[in-house]
């Protein structure tokens, strides 16, 4: 049964007010007790983000609805804000209510067109005197969804990650303390509030199913279910019919191999298993596909993406795609080793964890499937 | 396959390729054709050093030597050094991180 994707509730705004009643402590603690996690990739558990905004001095303080939501496959905050504004909104304040900010600041990219009016709309009808709402737009481009990046962005400047720390709620947005929390994280929170934390628990995810399922579309999941019945009940299999050969739970996510279907669908599982559950842009490979070449996608994505700002990063997702570039078209190597020295190097390094991303597709990809990789050296040609 | 020919990398990355490092190759590699002619040295191009800000980056393997700010006029110098008639060209040596260049010959060594 769904939680969040019900229609509409009324625009009354009443697990604000009862937010209000509750008291700021109550509930961060009601979050706790439901485990809600952020849902743009990190997992970072919202009650402790709250509480180190609200414990954060300062006259002024934000809040950042972060839609920017970059990541190819992933469509369920632009449909959340287009279809659920208030539902948004009504967490933002609620969020805004306990970390003691004043003002919220939707950021939507600039070509979600259907959810900047819905968001603008919601605006002028919510009842939410005191606090000062606003929409900023975000550029087209990936990095521009990382949360410092959005405060630059928010800020007028270039979308350009910042050193960390200070953290956004040490010092976000003009230096001020800043909650910036994922748009689906905060949709969860008016019902978290209204219902108590039993109602979430064990939770549930918006899960956004690409064209390699044969169901795609964004998908309400709860956690627990396996991988398998996540792909078969809510994805249809695959697009082709044939047998899943890999799952890919972010495009910044390792690959999972198909023994990995009987996982249940939790962050921890996942992580245990070398993987990420990231924003669930989920996609698989079925028997058939060519890894490579998929893979050979990934990094030219990174490549372009990333923002330059990094040298070590910049170094590693051109390394990383012209060695897959020259994988596919079967030059024969020691393709690994380059891999494994150029991702070890970039670790931990850069002021944006999309180092990490770039590297741990690829990483995934060659050692789960090496058989694939080597014929293609060796031959230019798919063994699949 | 690695020969026995020295690898002249200049790198194509998005700094370098900015500060003219495509056609600072083309002419290297029109100064390659015309006196290398005992074919000592192979030009080759590189996505990137990681060498940024420090670009345009040469590099020459396995000699394990890494010239940073290469401008077209160093080049007389540099292809000296190449074809055996003159010594490395030092002044642009040492500007990247040890790291940096560690990370390079550990990518090279690999022969990929």
């Amino acid at each position: 049964m769904a939680l969040l994707l019900t229609p509409e509730w009324d625009q009354g705004y009443t697990a604000l007010a009862k937010a209000r009643a509750m008291g700021a402590e109550a509930v961060i603690a009601a979050l706790a007790a439901a485990d809600l996690r952020g849902r743009g990739g990190a997992g970072f558990p919202a009650a402790r983000k709250w509480e180190l905004a609200r414990a954060a001095e300062g006259s002024v303080k934000h809040v950042v609805v972060n839609g920017g939501e970059h990541e190819p496959g992933s469509g369920k905050d632009r449909m959340l804000v287009a279809q659920y504004p208030h539902r948004v909104l009504e967490g933002a304040a609620i969020c805004a209510l306990c970390t003691g900010a004043t003002s919220i600041v939707l950021y939507l990219i600039e070509d979600m067109h259907d959810a900047i009016e819905a968001a603008q709309r919601a605006i002028a009808e919510a009842p939410l005197e005191g606090f000062e709402v606003r929409v900023v737009l975000a550029p087209t481009t990936y990095v521009a969804g990382e949360e410092t990046a959005a405060l630059e962005v928010i800020e007028g400047k270039k979308a350009w990650p910042r050193k960390k720390p200070p953290y956004p709620g040490q010092a976000g947005l003009y230096g001020q303390p800043t909650t910036v929390q994922n748009v689906e994280t905060l949709a969860w929170v008016p019902g978290i509030v209204l219902h108590g934390p039993d109602w979430f628990r064990p939770g549930a995810m918006l899960c956004t199913l690409d064209e390699s399922f044969a169901r795609p579309g964004i998908v309400e999941v709860p956690f627990g279910i396996s991988l398998e019945r996540l792909i078969a009940d809510f994805g249809g299999g695959t697009r082709g019919g044939r047998p899943v050969k890999a799952i890919l739970p972010a495009l910044s996510s390792a690959f999972l191999p198909a023994s990995a279907l009987s996982l249940p669908l939790t962050h921890e599982a996942l992580r245990d298993a070398g993987s990420n559950l990231g924003c669930g842009g989920f996609s698989v490979l079925e028997e058939g596909q060519c890894i490579v070449e998929r893979a050979l996608q990934i990094a030219e994505f990174f490549k372009a993406e990333q923002c330059g700002q990094c040298p070590p990063c910049r170094m590693e997702t051109n390394t990383i795609a012209a060695v897959f570039q020259k994988v596919a078209t079967g030059q024969p190597g020691d393709y690994v080793a380059q891999l494994e020295k150029i991702t070890a190097f970039a670790r931990g390094k850069g002021y944006c964890s999309l180092i990490e991303m770039a590297a741990a597709p690829a990483l995934s990809a060659v050692r789960l499937f090496p058989e694939d990789f080597a014929s293609h050296a060796r031959t230019g040609l798919c063994p699949a | 396959m690695r020969d026995d020919k020295r690898l002249v990398y200049v790198c194509e990355g998005g700094d370098c390729s900015e500060k003219g490092s495509i056609e600072l190759h083309a002419e290297l590699d029109g100064m390659l054709k015309e006196r290398d002619t005992a074919c000592k040295n192979r030009l080759r191009k590189y996505p990137c050093f990681g060498g940024c800000e420090h670009g345009i980056n040469l590099v020459l393997f396995p000699d394990r030597v890494f010239y940073s700010n290469v401008k077209a006029e160093d080049l007389p110098e540099i292809v000296n050094h190449l074809v055996g008639e003159g010594p490395e060209v030092k002044r642009l040596e040492g500007k990247v991180a040890p790291d940096v260049e560690q990370i390079t010959w550990d990518l090279l060594d690999t022969g990929f």
